[in-house]
């Protein structure tokens, strides 16, 4: 699977996850030699009709530990989207170890400050995990 | 009815305030720092909205000259399309060709989130663009979730004649009120107004 997508079709909220090597291109296989700039994208749309500030938490599942991000956690990381309307996106840059195949990373969590209740998780369908293969 | 109107929420692109009544929250209204275009403001409540408030909507919305932007979100899909007509204003509505937006919402399974934009900005007599976002579900039954309806434009649409004779249906039949609706309405313009800061006011 190249993008995982989850909907929440009454707050009018999608999240996509995908992996690319080179910008914004979907990857779904990695070989070596590997590409230096691997990220993993979380990208939100909404209909809401003002900007809203969305969290986005990125992981790797667990015992798929040949990729890893470039941060101060290896096996997740989040982000903030500021004052999104219409669409926002975050990534993390990763590295892969060539130790097996396939990696699976995932959307762990989605929240957004609503004006209404404060910070709230959105209700998404399940995102399923990015399974990448990697040789 | 009385409202109160709570001290407005600052965030980096604007502020938002609660129209509430006997400390219920009813309505929000965002007004940007720096609008795209003078004026502008957005007005939104909670509640669902039917496939017949839309249509009923879309037969006021809809010009013959007109650019329509749909971006609909269900529970494993997301359409999005823009509809480009050029005609003359008198035209019958019933000649105008926008079967394709009535198709989608009428046959897209429920529930879904609608976004809709609509520019008619050519015709000087009706509103540059206004942006409505509806939570779509059956009349009848259980949803889950927190619905929301609401409306993007500027102020100086909504004082025109033409726009509240579109919109206000939809706000009224909505937002669940059994009196009061219009006194919220004219709150919801006092509020954006009074928010707005000096230099998005239009000349």
């Amino acid at each position: 699977m190249a993008k995982a997508r989850g909907t929440d079709a009454i707050q009018g909220i999608v999240v996509e996850a995908w992996l690319s090597a080179t910008g914004h291109a979907e990857i779904s296989s990695f070989s070596n030699p590997y590409p230096g700039d691997i990220r993993h994208h979380i990208g939100v749309h909404s209909n809401a009709g003002y900007p809203l500030d969305f969290y986005v938490y990125g992981s790797i599942a667990s015992g798929y530990s040949q990729v890893a991000y470039l941060g101060p956690i290896a096996d997740k990381w989040d982000k903030k989207i500021s004052q999104m309307t219409g669409y926002g996106e975050e990534s993390q840059p990763m590295q892969v170890s060539p130790l097996g195949s396939p990696a699976r990373v995932q959307v762990s969590l989605v929240q957004f400050d609503s004006t209404w209740s404060g910070l709230t998780a959105a209700i998404l369908d399940r995102i399923p995990e990015i399974s990448v293969d990697v040789s | 009815m009385d409202f109160a109107v709570l001290p407005p929420l600052k965030v980096e692109s604007g502020q938002f305030a609660t129209i509430s009544s006997d400390g219920r929250p009813l309505a929000q209204v965002f007004v940007p720092e720096r609008p795209p275009v003078p004026e502008q403001f957005s007005f939104f409540w909670r509640a669902l909205a039917t496939r017949s408030h839309i249509g009923a909507l879309l037969k006021q919305l809809l010009r013959a000259e007109s650019e329509v932007k749909v971006r609909l979100i269900g529970r494993s899909y997301v359409t999005t399309f823009g509809y480009s007509r050029t005609g003359t204003p008198d035209q019958h509505p019933e000649d105008w060709n926008f079967e394709l937006i009535y198709r989608l919402i009428e046959q897209a399974d429920l529930p879904y989130s609608l976004g809709l934009t609509i520019d008619t900005s050519t015709l000087r007599d009706w509103v540059s663009e206004v942006y409505v976002w509806a939570s779509i579900a059956a009349e009848s039954g259980l949803v889950q979730g927190k619905p929301e309806t609401g409306i993007r434009t500027t102020l100086h649409d909504w004082d025109k004649p033409t726009f509240k004779h579109a919109i206000y249906p939809l706000f009224e039949s909505t937002i669940g009120l059994k009196e009061g609706a219009d006194d919220l309405w004219s709150q919801a313009a006092k509020t954006a107004k009074s928010l707005m800061p000096v230099e998005a006011r239009a000349a």
